[in-house]
């Protein structure tokens, strides 16, 4: 985590602001991966020594659908009510209305959001595998209905994904909990009673949505028995070090030979979210119902301790008022969490392959904390380039909890 | 004339929040949004101003104790991947001991240990156990300090998840002026 990259010298990384094909080749040959993950990151790397990320208007992104949705709706339509969505990091996010006339529903008046990829996103991940997704899950736990998508940018700058605004918040507007720390979103106990019954079920309905008979075009399926699963996690987080870095931090080598010396086999292929943690779902602050989950571009077809070992990570939750319980995700004593999920889905939590994916979650956030944010933030490749500045800043607690892992292990 | 870049910060910040700030349209919340990480991150750099300098002597410092540790180790380095790291090891040490030695000298020392020891360390993956343990402790243990620092400098931006039980900074500045030498602080 040094400087060097930062200061106007040159280094050997420096290459990266445009990489040769020959470098592009040598990535996917040492990092073979899933299909949709290569195109991807090939895709970045061919475009990475363009021109850098320009702010798209409101006016600019209601022509993009204008355009698309000429194509895709029979009859008259109309745009209005067209506004920006904050918070996001990965994604541009425009809400806006729609008139138009449903095939399903006739006549129809729908608040929809168009979620668009910046020039280079901190998360390279794909919009078809987004959509398919949100369709699988449909009915299956709350998301938002997906309408249309723009996979290569036809008609948007970028890929894009249409589906419809889900209402709600991601945290309370207050909790007078009292102090507690952590960066976990803090619901307090009255929400926690009322989210937890839910956040537990709908992990373990992701994770056993039977997907013999479904097929994704986004997605590969890993071989049961072998750790082809894991392995394609593990390439994808070591293809992004390379691609993405500015500097050296040998930890993160000790994690990546650790990690290719304990590669787990797949007991059980899973829809995994990917992302699930508070923050990334909506709501009702009432009511305590849950509207949505969100944020499903991380999700694949995997391994469930990968997602378990998520929600579970330290920066995702915070202590309790006392200091003495972990909530997991400002929700549920990890215990019971375990637990309960084991209850909810009938499948087994596997501390082998729990830590497994513990550290390979830490390596990961680390790449995307030092390697990736930093290489867009140089490069001014999106909207969000000072808020990736700022996310070094939670490199460091997470290499924390790596190097503790690795210490019991190495 | 005194260096008043930590003025200008501060008057950076007020001009933001004073008069851009105000005169943004409440139609466009990205501006807002951006505008408020902006001035966060001004104010980031204003608390660690004064001690950028310090920083690239400690880091070297930090990558030099790793890249000892792990020549201390009897491996089966490559002649020329043991000279390499030694040669690291020397440059790395002038520059530190050198008076007035500049920030790109000691960022370009760190990093040419940080790449020595990287290519160690995966070389290291084809050892055996016993060879390849060692090495990869020395690198787990010689990396608590440099955590530890790196939370105390990044603590401003208040994404640490249990704050308090990071170190001042200036402790570690202490540690390491008075020795030479990476200790816990």
């Amino acid at each position: 985590m040094n400087a060097t990259a930062g200061s106007g010298a040159a280094t050997e990384f420096d290459i990266l602001d445009n990489p040769p094909a020959a470098f592009i080749e040598e990535m996917r040959r040492r990092f073979p991966t899933e299909r949709e993950t290569d195109l991807l990151l090939v895709r970045k790397m061919q475009r990475r020594g363009g021109p850098p990320y320009r702010r798209a208007t409101l006016e600019m992104l209601s022509a993009c659908l204008k355009r698309m949705l000429t194509g895709k709706i029979t009859g008259e339509f109309e745009i209005s009510e067209q506004t920006w969505f904050t918070g996001g990091v990965s994604k541009i996010q425009m809400g806006f209305t729609l008139r138009w006339n449903d095939p399903l529903r006739g006549p129809a008046r729908d608040r929809l959001v168009v979620r668009m990829d910046p020039a280079e996103s901190s998360n390279t991940t794909s919009r078809l595998r987004e959509y398919e997704l949100l369709g699988a899950f449909d009915g299956v736990v709350p998301v938002p209905r997906v309408f249309w998508l723009d996979p290569d940018g036809r008609w948007f700058p970028e890929p894009a994904l249409l589906y419809a605004y889900a209402p709600g918040v991601t945290k309370p507007r207050t909790t007078g909990t009292g102090k507690v720390s952590g960066l976990g979103t803090v619901f307090g106990p009255e929400l926690r009673k009322l989210l937890a019954p839910q956040f537990i079920p709908h992990l373990a309905a992701i994770h056993t949505l039977d997907i013999s008979n479904r097929t994704f075009t986004s997605m590969d399926r890993p071989a049961l028995g072998s750790t082809q699963s894991a392995l394609w996690q593990l390439n994808r987080a070591r293809r992004l070090w390379e691609e993405d870095r500015g500097e050296d931090f040998p930890l993160m080598e000790v994690a990546a030979n650790w990690l290719a010396r304990n590669l787990p086999t797949l007991d059980r292929a899973s829809v995994v979210h990917g992302d699930y943690r508070s923050g990334n779902f909506l709501f009702d602050e009432a009511s305590g119902e849950i509207n949505a989950w969100l944020d499903w571009e991380r999700g694949h077809i995997g391994d469930r301790h990968r997602d378990l070992a998520w929600t579970t990570q330290s920066t995702m939750g915070h202590y309790s008022e006392d200091g003495k319980t972990y909530f997991v995700c400002g929700l549920v004593p990890q215990d019971e969490f375990y637990r309960r999920y084991e209850e909810a889905s009938g499948l087994s939590v596997d501390p082998e392959r729990l830590v497994f994916y513990q550290i390979l979650n830490c390596y990961q956030i680390i790449v995307s904390a030092i390697a990736t944010a930093y290489r867009i933030a140089r490069l001014g490749k999106s909207h969000q380039d000072v808020l990736l500045a700022r996310v070094k800043g939670i490199a460091p607690a997470v290499a924390l909890d790596l190097s503790r892992l690795l210490k019991e292990r190495v | 004339m005194a260096d008043v870049t930590e003025n200008g910060l501060r008057a950076a910040v007020k001009a933001l929040t004073d008069v851009v700030a105000p005169a943004l349209s409440a139609t466009d919340p990205l501006a807002h949004e951006q505008l408020k990480l902006v001035v966060d991150y001004l104010q980031f750099v204003r608390s660690r101003l004064d001690f950028l300098y310090q920083r690239d002597r400690f880091e070297l410092d930090q990558h030099l104790s790793m890249a000892r540790a792990l020549e201390s180790i009897d491996a089966p380095w490559p002649a020329a991947a043991a000279e390499a790291l030694e040669a690291a090891i020397q440059t790395g040490a002038a520059a530190l001991m050198a008076p007035g030695t500049s920030a790109i000298a000691l960022k370009a020392a760190s990093a040419a240990l940080a790449a020595e020891v990287r290519a160690r360390v995966r070389e290291a993956a084809s050892f055996d156990a016993k060879l390849r343990a060692p090495i990869e402790r020395a690198i787990v243990h010689a990396s608590e300090q440099r955590i530890a620092f790196e939370r105390a400098w990044y603590l401003p931006l208040g994404l640490d998840p249990v704050p308090g039980e990071v170190a001042p900074l200036a402790s570690f500045f202490a540690a390491n002026s008075s020795s030479g030498a990476a200790r816990a602080p």
